[in-house]
């Protein structure tokens, strides 16, 4: 099950809502609300750094360099 | 909804920096509200929990048998050519059992009069030109949002810290600012005593570290932390399973542990105009080890103080909490920054390199008494810079401030 909003994509199966994406998004695009994982597509630039910090690897980010 | 007025203080988040800021500030005498977005305060943990020795950790919190999973009595270091580089020293530290001990500083909060509101986030910083004055606050229950004023808002938000960021102290985590870690809690591994234990190298944790942590009766904190840039596109999760499978092979999983964890360089300023950031979200955390529970704990007593005595003078400026910088400043931001360039060169070495070093300390006889690194001998022993790293490395985890 994928939520595709922007560029980026979160895989809620393996996300585990830790937060290091959200420390590392300098848009604040991806926020945690209490026990979940936000993604505020239209702050997506993308570039690519939530995924590559990702723990579990549940971003996808194609437009990210 | 009704809206409570009239807070002194109001602090967001309740891991260890907020709780114990809360419950200086309560002391103080000060009206403190304590947000908290988590339904549970402590839960789930991210951490792999281990904290210094008794006399530091009991400044803020007394330990019992429920909050230590185990001493921790020395420590392995294995570089990435499998030497092994062993240190008794008994009483250097613990193993806690965290989610307890958060909730017990936060229950420490309450008993001083602290507010604590869990199911309730911050949402953003309520401003009247550059002075903050309070917070704007989501209750997540009901999806309501409502303003809390108050004369000093404190960003204790960990290590996602976007209140320091809406207050202009910092900016989101550079991806090598963060270890991309991961984490089990193995039943049934073979441990050398009470020692915690890194591995070195690329194999298990590139530009980072791989640990394994007693819990006590057979079991331990089994993790890793990777630099993100330099993984070569593999998760920490598949790094955790590779060393898994190398040190912890049949051991029973039972606690899946996913973090990021900020080993960012010190923030030049932790307070702007109504505002402070402590603990993680001010990038206290070791920059080397990635520790942060004891560091977030004396920030937060630097942090209280300085904003009782603004208050009490009846000034919120960031000149006047600026105190709170100096402080941190003078003493642990000072270690830290140490750290921080240490670990800049250490995490880039090659696993070579590294060897080298670990051999060459393993030779060192008397390198540590009771209490510590011995610097003098350390120095003379290691005439060249670089081996002195591997000592820092255990000592960024283990020993009294003073051999800092
Ligand atoms: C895998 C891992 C292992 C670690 N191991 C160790 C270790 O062994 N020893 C050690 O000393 N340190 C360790 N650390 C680091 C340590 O966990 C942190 O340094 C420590 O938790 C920092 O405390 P804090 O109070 O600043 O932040 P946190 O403990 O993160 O607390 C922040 C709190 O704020 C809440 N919050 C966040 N945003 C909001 C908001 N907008 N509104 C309301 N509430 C909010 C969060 O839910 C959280 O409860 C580890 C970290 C990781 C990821
Ligand atoms: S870093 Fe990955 S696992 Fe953690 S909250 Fe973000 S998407 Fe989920």
């Amino acid at each position: 099950m994928n939520d595709r909003r922007g560029s980026i994509t979160v895989d809620r199966n393996t996300c585990v809502v830790c937060g290091a994406c959200a420390a590392a998004c300098p848009a604040e695009a991806l926020v945690v609300e209490g026990l979940s994982l936000v993604i505020v597509p239209e702050r997506c630039r993308p570039c690519g750094i939530a995924a590559l910090v990702c723990p579990t690897g549940a971003l996808a980010c194609p437009g990210g360099k | 909804m009704t809206v409570i007025r009239g807070f002194d203080v109001v602090v967001i988040g309740a891991g260890p920096a907020g709780s114990r800021a809360a419950a200086q500030i309560a002391r103080g005498a000060r009206r403190v509200l304590l947000l908290e977005k988590r339904p549970r305060v402590g839960y789930p943990v991210r951490c792999a929990e281990a904290v210094g020795p008794r006399e530091d950790v009991e400044r803020y919190l007394p330990l019992d048998d429920r909050l230590v999973s185990s001493p921790v009595n020395g420590f392995l270091i294995v570089a990435p050519d499998g030497t092994r580089f062993e240190r008794k020293m008994p009483g250097i530290g613990f193993v806690v059992d965290r989610e307890l001990f958060d909730q017990r500083l936060a229950a420490a909060a309450v008993s001083a009069g602290a507010e604590l509101r869990t199911g309730h986030q911050a949402v953003g910083l309520i401003r009247e030109g550059t002075q903050v004055r309070g917070v704007r606050v989501k209750d997540l229950a009901s999806g309501s949002e409502y303003d809390e004023p108050a004369a000093i808002t404190v960003g204790a938000d960990g290590v996602e810290s976007l209140s320091p960021r809406w207050a202009g102290l910092k900016k989101s985590l550079r991806p090598d600012e963060l270890f991309s870690c991961a984490e089990e809690l193995i039943d049934g591994i073979e441990l050398p005593g009470e020692a915690i234990e890194f591995h070195l190298g690329r194999r298990f944790a590139p530009g980072g570290y791989a640990w394994v942590f007693p819990k006590g009766k057979g079991k331990a904190n089994v993790g890793i932390g990777i630099n993100p840039l330099q993984a070569g596109g593999k998760t920490a999760v598949e790094y955790l399973n590779a060393f898994l499978a190398h040190r912890a092979p049949g051991g029973k999983r039972t606690r899946l542990v996913i973090g990021g964890c900020s080993v960012a360089r010190g923030l030049s300023a932790l307070a702007a105009n109504g505002f402070v950031a402590v603990g993680e979200a001010a990038n206290q955390n070791n920059p080397f080890s990635g520790g942060g529970i004891v560091n977030a704990l004396e920030g937060a007593d630097m942090a209280a103080s300085a904003i009782l005595h603004a208050l009490s003078g009846g000034s919120a400026s960031a000149k006047e909490l600026g105190a709170y910088t100096r402080e941190w400043r003078r003493t642990v931001g000072k270690s830290n920054d140490a750290f921080y360039h240490a670990a800049r060169i250490f995490y880039g070495l090659s696993d070579e390199e590294m060897s080298r070093m670990g051999r060459k300390l393993s030779r060192v006889p008397g390198l540590f008494d009771e209490k510590g690194i011995r610097p003098l001998l350390m120095v003379r022993a290691l005439v060249a810079a670089r081996p002195r790293l591997l000592v820092q490395f255990a000592g960024s985890w283990l020993g009294g401030k003073g051999r800092r």
